[in-house]
């Protein structure tokens, strides 16, 4: 995978064939991910708590079903018409800021800063998600089998493309 | 905290704190009208150390050093308080950086 940076409007990732499936493939398993929900404090005493995790639970769902929305455009924009699937369209500024089009060099995906961010946190809560489908290994790596293998594959090329991400910010 | 790569660890200047005191830079002075609340990250076998350093950085908009620093005192003493804030403030960092993914909550200050 080539990413270049696009000055202060963010990363243009070049991907080649096999690239590109690995990332849509991860990325398809957001949309049945189980939901993680986390406690606003571990101690308590904050003010109305009950009220306030409501609020974080609700706020959580609601930047899901946003995620779920954002997702589906961006693999939409990236079906390839030769693989039957449906014809390559223009991406829909209003659904998505990020733009997926073929071209001679391979798939290209022009980010902005702000879906830079959006694809890094996806990319982490699938790798997060399959993390505790595997019952919260403390070793990262639990061993490999055949009821493993799905997630550990998944943690991996998430892993990958976070930090290719990551490098790629970090050293414009 | 999982480190992707082996990383080498990044050398620290001299005048940096070093990872194995504690230290919590205070945004606000104490008041005895008004609780402050600490926004806590807890370690986790499972998120990338670059990743946490980036989301630091990100969400504080602090420098990599100091980024580095807090995700080092994750890694290695099981938590950082990162920030102490009002109660709205604080809850606002938290629900940013759950947003990442990362283990983080809210915590009255004593």
């Amino acid at each position: 995978m080539k990413i270049s940076g696009a000055g202060n409007d963010g990363l243009v990732l070049t991907l080649g064939k096999r690239e590109k499936q690995l990332l849509l493939s991860v990325l398809g398993q957001y949309a049945v991910l189980q939901a993680r929900t986390q406690p606003l404090t571990r101690g308590g005493g904050i003010p109305n708590e009950e009220a306030a995790e409501k609020l974080l639970a609700e706020s959580t769902a609601e930047q899901r079903a946003d995620n779920v929305k954002k997702l589906e455009a961006l693999l939409q924009s990236a079906a390839d018409p030769l693989e039957g699937s449906q014809p390559e369209a223009a991406s829909d500024p209003k659904a998505s800021d990020s733009k997926a089009k073929r071209g001679p060099g391979g798939w290209r995906l022009v980010l902005s800063l702000d879906n830079t961010e959006w694809l890094l946190q996806i990319l982490n809560e699938i790798r997060v998600g399959a993390w505790l489908k595997l019952g919260c290994p403390e070793n990262r790596i639990p061993k490999l089998s055949a009821t493993t293998a799905k997630e550990i594959w998944t943690m991996e090329v998430c892993g990958y493309f976070q930090s290719q991400l990551l490098e790629a910010l970090a050293n414009p | 905290m999982a480190d992707v790569n082996a990383m080498a660890e990044t050398a620290v200047p001299e005048t940096a704190p070093t990872p194995g005191t504690v230290e919590v830079e205070e945004t606000k002075p104490k008041s005895g009208l008004e609780p402050g609340y600490l926004v806590v990250c807890w370690n986790d076998p499972v998120n990338f150390m670059d990743f946490v350093t980036h989301v630091f950085q990100r969400v504080f908009g602090w420098s990599r050093q100091k980024a580095e620093f807090h995700m080092l005192q994750v890694h290695e003493q099981g938590k950082s308080v990162l920030t102490r804030e009002s109660l709205e403030k604080a809850e606002h960092y938290v629900h940013q950086l759950q947003r990442y993914s990362l283990h983080a909550t809210m915590e009255r200050d004593a």
